[in-house]
């Protein structure tokens, strides 16, 4: 196994360990009631595409 | 539009889904005072017994007894309050004691090589630890018109979250207005260095 496969392998299973179990479910979930939720009507997720750029922003108080 | 956006998203591992989520809950909890739906969706939280897991067992908790009010005046006084808050979650002030400083126009100019702009409506700074968090969220999930590698997300995060996130959750943790949102300080800075030790693993640049 290449050096890089093998940073690849731990890299996964070191994830799985620390925040898979943690996260899946919870986080996913509570992720995605945000988004149905900070969804402003007929737009997207906050994201938006111009011609030249992905445009970024955040669905914050302002 | 969601429509867009999906379709630039490729698929990716369950690893790299999960971490997603964690910076978009993050981004979530972090970005604005919550909504009733919200604080319901952090009461059916569930953990593990990992320390991560744990600690979004004690959100759950804090979700289901304080009041959607209190949560938000604690909201307000941590990060909003009048003239500030407790605590002040840009990446500029951790890092130079001021806001708006050089961090902030490194990170316009990396934000735009990546082509990736504030809305124009946004007055939020763009080194506000939730807008960081969207931004990796983004990075991972391809949002952004493109997939970015692991060694991008890793050099973005090396620049811009690394050095202070850490610091500010563990403030986060530690305020003396924090209860609900204190594990959410917890959540972040194990998080933290899950993607900083996670980072490193991958020996491939």
């Amino acid at each position: 196994m290449s050096k890089n496969n093998k940073g690849k392998v731990d890299r996964r299973k070191f994830l799985k360990m620390s925040a898979i179990g943690a996260a899946s479910g919870g986080a996913a979930l509570a992720a995605k009631n945000v988004s149905a939720e900070t969804l402003p009507t007929g737009k997207g997720l906050g994201y938006r595409e111009t011609e030249l750029v992905k445009t970024y922003y955040l669905t914050a108080r302002f | 539009m969601v429509s867009n956006a999906q379709k630039t998203v490729n698929k990716i591992s369950e690893e790299e889904a999960v971490r997603a989520d964690m910076y978009t809950f993050l981004a979530s909890v972090l970005q604005v005072e919550p909504s009733k739906e919200l604080v319901l969706s952090y009461s059916k939280l569930d953990g593990d017994n990992t320390s991560v897991g744990k600690a979004f067992g004690v959100l759950s908790n804090l979700a289901k007894k304080i009041p959607v009010e209190d949560i938000r005046s604690e909201f307000h006084d941590l990060f909003i309050g009048v003239g500030r808050g407790e605590l002040m979650p840009y990446g500029s002030y951790y890092i130079t004691g001021f806001l708006h400083d050089k961090p902030l126009a490194k990170l316009r100019r990396d934000l735009n090589a990546m082509g990736v702009q504030r809305e124009d409506n946004i007055k939020e700074p763009e080194d506000h630890i939730a807008c960081l968090c969207e931004v990796m969220a983004g990075l991972i999930l391809g949002t952004f018109g493109k997939q970015f590698s692991l060694s991008e997300q890793r050099s973005f995060f090396r620049k811009h979250i690394q050095p202070w996130a850490e610091h500010f959750f563990t403030d986060l943790e530690g305020a003396k207005t924090a209860i609900f949102y204190s594990p959410v300080g917890t959540i972040g800075k194990l998080y933290m260095k899950i993607e900083e030790e996670a980072f490193e693993m991958d020996a491939s640049r």
